[in-house]
């Protein structure tokens, strides 16, 4: 009874004081214009990438007839699709590259980057509901609750509380109730139109596939929100003024949100460095001449001249079966996938150290877990990146493998001089990609949810043991 | 003076003010690090990229006299123009003597570019160094950075509570009962708390600047230093006035510092970011994915009818002819040329649209300035460090002109089937980036102290109105 008189008064309070309703306001108009941005560009973006999809079938399977090996070279587009919750935490979109040209011989870097088409304002951050939940929406919150006791402590309202007997425990429950009911003012609202715009967007899909990622993106930015409000309160209990625990929690939402994920890079990078390209690219032309077993291509080339004449039961290449240009190519290819898996691999695991390095600094500063946490669920992180670029890799090999087993099969005598048509071409499966679901999200965030968890749970106690020793001096 | 001593003593004893003073100087130090060693894995790079091109070169010159043609196609040839044309020539944006200060673009646009004839002007952008997305996501932690974002928040510290706390401490009261003008005692405090903001500007730049291990030695590193350290301490003193207004303005000091920490806000994050969304809807980019298509589409049209276009180009440019008149029609580089210069004519169009656009987006970001200084100190920063959109344009508008004399070069040869002997490798184009100086500083000095002498009047105004509320 006492708490939800406490609870109310606070929500009350918040909820007639002029600053949340501007603030409030001016949040939800920022959520509801990145989200309706968010509709209209994913629309926008997706009907783009089913075009260039089409066209890029299209064009591969209407090419002029050509030697296999030249078509092998012409390659293939694949394009990444555009995630539904994407519209509300855009992520790594813009800095990974939208499509991979898969040709022969060579795994190609990602283009399209829609960073380098931007100008320097993009530095700044990008309107998106992301940035409204992990930055604007805490420090309002802050803003609320920093004089929830210490201010009261000052207007010597909080001794007149105390000596009516209200347990400090139910007063500091009792606050937090209220100032998440005020939050929970923006927050509902929020969701509604953040569940109404995928709704939207995915049309034709339907929301039900996005809604088990939808609802642990809730959760999680859930615990985020919950983690300010019971910081907020933590600090105003023990601040001894209401404007040292303003100043103590904006320092902390500077460092939480601007400072930490700037120096999460660097030391990320320091602990964990990455290559640059010409260093990337110069190992992988060594390992491609060298061999990455240490055997040299003349070394190579008649070890597979000796295991293809012994396969077929010859001893001349004039008296195989098949074309040994086509198996040639093959080895090739193989080869080089090796290379490519090995240098790849060193890169993405520098790339996923790295992220385990920033996830970890969560445990000081809960937005680099809040924004893993919402870049995962969304689909939008190196993680999800990954996936795509090894299923286009995959596709890409099995072209190779695709033509250049046709060749085998068909060039003899010919070689390159054979010609394949639409025929061939329209045989080769198109590319195919499937987005992963929310177990594999999961299994990437737990432990981003944990430290959430945490930023909730240990607040949360030290508020309650910090209550029962509240004093109104 | 005594006024001033006292001030003096005021902000060296507030431990918040000479706390948040220390710490700005320690993250400056930070910065300038972070940004040398950026520089420096820039400049290694370079080093090898050039390394690795000069022995590709030098080994193919060594063994250039003297060569016959191979029997097979796209085998190793120093003397034949084809092979050597085709190695690739990294071209590179030169780094300026600030560029540790103020990354700007240079970590996403690409500042090295590779020319061969080979090269097509949809291939340039393919050129982006590797990095980690999520630290592009992030962004560097550089002195631009510290100034734009972390500085005004050190200078309202000192502007709050100068006034607020003068009145909740009942100093402001005493002060009021002074046989003088109000405006004259706080005008004393204010002029010395924006000696000690500039200065705190200032040091903080050079701090930056010495962990950075900047070359002052360098022709224009002295004024660009100047430059970057005068627009900072503008900045400074637009925040601390803004500040010391808004105090005056409020009721209590909590009042101000939410109404100060609700500008910040709104000044250094949601207008930017809100602006940056409007000038993307403003500008649209053309899509890149459909510009991909149509390239294919036109270098598959090409293909069909390339020994038509080789033709056509030969009898448009008889001097790339042989003597004896013959041209190989089944030539791959023969035919390639033709059929580039048959999709340039489709796809240049488009790929001038993107450089449009992105100079429209440019435009009008200089015009949206005026909403937030914020804006206009990152972009006259990044331009005297050299990270400027603008410049990473120009570079890549100059390496594409180097690429067509590269080709120019090459293709008569290749055409007239000519051998290249070593000292024709001395007549190899060269790339020259002609840089010039940085623009917008003056622009941005003048915006900025006209800002900063309006919030002065103001300031004054209001103060002297305070004074009268008083009494």
């Amino acid at each position: 009874m006492l708490l939800s008189h406490i609870a109310r008064k606070e929500l009350l309070e918040i909820a007639r004081d002029g600053r949340f309703r501007v603030a409030s306001a001016a949040v939800l108009v920022l959520l509801s214009g990145s989200l309706v941005f968010g509709v209209l560009h994913y629309r926008e973006l997706t009907a783009e990438r089913e075009a260039a999809m089409a066209r890029d079938r299209s064009t591969w399977v209407g090419q002029a007839p050509k030697s296999a090996h030249s078509a092998a070279h012409f390659g293939s587009y694949a394009y990444k699709p555009y995630m539904p919750l994407s519209l509300a935490d855009p992520g790594l979109t813009a800095y990974t590259g939208q499509s991979v040209w898969m040709e022969a011989h060579w795994q190609n870097l990602f283009q399209n980057r829609a960073a380098e088409d931007r100008t320097m304002l993009q530095r700044f951050g990008e309107l998106s509901a992301a940035t409204v939940l992990q930055l604007l929406l805490p420090l309002v919150i802050l803003s609320l609750a920093f004089d929830a006791f210490a201010g009261e402590r000052e207007r010597g309202t909080l001794r007149q509380v105390l000596s009516l007997g209200a347990p400090p425990q139910a007063l500091g429950l009792g606050k937090a109730l209220g100032v998440a009911g005020a939050l929970a003012i923006v927050v509902v609202p929020a969701t509604l139109m953040g569940a109404f715009a995928i709704a939207l967007s995915t049309a034709d899909a339907g929301l039900m596939p996005s809604m088990g990622r939808f609802g642990f993106l809730a959760l999680g930015y859930g615990l985020y929100l919950a983690s300010f409000v019971l910081v907020g309160l933590l600090v105003s209990a023990r601040a001894a003024t209401a404007r040292g625990a303003l100043v103590a929690l904006i320092g902390f939402w500077v460092f939480n949100g601007l400072l930490a994920p700037r120096v999460a890079s660097g030391l990320a990078e320091f602990i964990a460095p990455s290559p640059s390209a010409p260093a990337f690219w110069a190992a992988v032309q060594k390992d491609l001449e060298g061999g990455v077993d240490g055997h040299s291509p003349a070394e190579r080339n008649q070890a597979l001249v000796d295991a293809t004449l012994r396969k077929y039961g010859v001893t001349d290449l004039k008296d195989l079966p098949v074309s040994f240009a086509g198996i040639s190519l093959q080895a090739g290819e193989e080869h080089g996938n090796e290379v490519f898996d090995r240098q790849f691999g060193r890169l993405w695991s520098a790339y996923e150290s790295q992220d385990r390095v920033r996830l970890v600094l969560g445990l000081v500063a809960p937005f680099m877990a809040a924004r893993s946490m919402s870049m995962g669920f969304a689909g939008v992180d190196f993680a999800h990146h990954k996936d795509f670029a090894s299923a286009a890799e995959n596709h890409r090999r099995s072209l190779q493998r695709f033509l250049n087993g046709d060749m085998t099969e068909k060039a003899k005598g010919k070689d390159f001089a054979y010609i394949v048509g639409a025929e061939t071409f329209s045989r080769a499966a198109p590319f195919e990609y499937e987005a992963p679901g929310l177990g594999f999200a999961l299994r990437g965030q737990a432990f981003a949810l944990v430290i959430l968890g945490l930023w909730v749970l240990l607040p949360g106690v030290w508020l309650a043991r910090t209550a029962r020793a509240l004093r109104p001096e | 003076m005594k006024v001033v001593l006292h001030e003096w003593r005021l902000i060296v004893r507030d431990r918040s003010i000479a706390g948040a003073a220390i710490l700005i100087l320690l993250l400056a130090a930070y910065a300038g690090f972070v940004g040398r060693t950026w520089r420096d894995a820039e400049l290694s790079a370079e080093k090898q990229s050039r390394a690795q091109a000069e022995a590709a070169f030098a080994s193919l010159r060594e063994k250039a006299d003297g060569t016959v043609a191979p029997s097979a196609d796209f085998q190793p040839d120093a003397g034949s123009p084809r092979y050597v044309g085709s190695r690739p020539m990294p071209v590179f944006l030169p780094l300026q003597p600030l560029a540790a200060l103020a990354i700007g673009q240079s970590d996403l646009m690409p500042r090295r570019i590779e020319a061969s004839i080979m090269t097509t002007r949809r291939m340039l952008a393919r050129n982006y160094e590797i990095q980690n997305p999520a630290h592009l996501l992030n962004g560097p932690f550089d002195l631009a950075f510290l100034v734009v974002f972390l500085l005004p928040l050190v200078v309202l510290v000192m502007a709050y509570g100068l006034v607020t706390g003068a009145r909740e401490d009942g100093t402001l009261a005493l002060a009021v009962s002074q046989p003088t003008s109000i405006l004259r005692v706080l005008g004393f405090r204010i002029a010395l708390r924006s000696f000690f903001a500039a200065a705190l500007a200032s040091v903080a730049c050079l701090t930056a600047a010495l962990t950075a291990g900047i070359d002052f030695a360098v022709p224009g590193a002295p004024l660009s230093m100047a430059l970057f350290c005068l627009v900072s301490m503008a900045y400074c003193l637009f925040w601390l006035f803004l500040g010391i207004l808004v105090s005056a303005i409020s009721k209590t000091s909590a009042a101000a510092a939410v109404s100060l920490s609700a500008l910040w806000l709104g000044l250094v994050v949601v207008v930017p970011v809100t602006l940056s969304t409007l000038v993307n809807e403003l500008h649209p980019m053309p899509s890149r994915s459909l510009l991909a298509q149509e390239s294919r589409a036109a270098s598959t049209e090409a293909s069909m009818g390339a020994k038509d276009l080789l033709q056509q180009l030969l009898h448009d440019h008889p001097e790339l002819l042989p003597q004896d008149g013959s041209v190989n029609l089944d030539d791959f580089y023969n035919r390639n040329r033709a059929m580039e210069q048959s999709i340039a004519r489709r796809i240049d169009p488009l790929l001038d649209r993107f450089d449009e656009q992105l100079a429209r987006q440019q435009q009008a970001v200089r015009r949206f300035s005026v909403f937030s200084p914020a804006i206009l100190v990152q972009e006259s920063l990044v331009s005297v460090s050299g990270g400027s959109t603008e410049r990473l344009q120009r570079f890549k508008a100059e390496a594409w002109a180097f690429v067509e004399r590269w080709k120019a070069h090459f293709f008569p040869r290749i055409f007239r089937n000519e051998r290249l002997r070593s000292a024709d490798y001395d007549g190899f184009p060269v790339f020259r980036f002609a840089d010039e100086a940085p623009r917008g500083q003056s622009a941005a000095l003048l915006s900025l102290g006209a800002v900063d002498l309006l919030l002065m009047m103001l300031l004054a105004f209001r103060l002297d109105r305070l004074r009268i509320a008083e009494e």
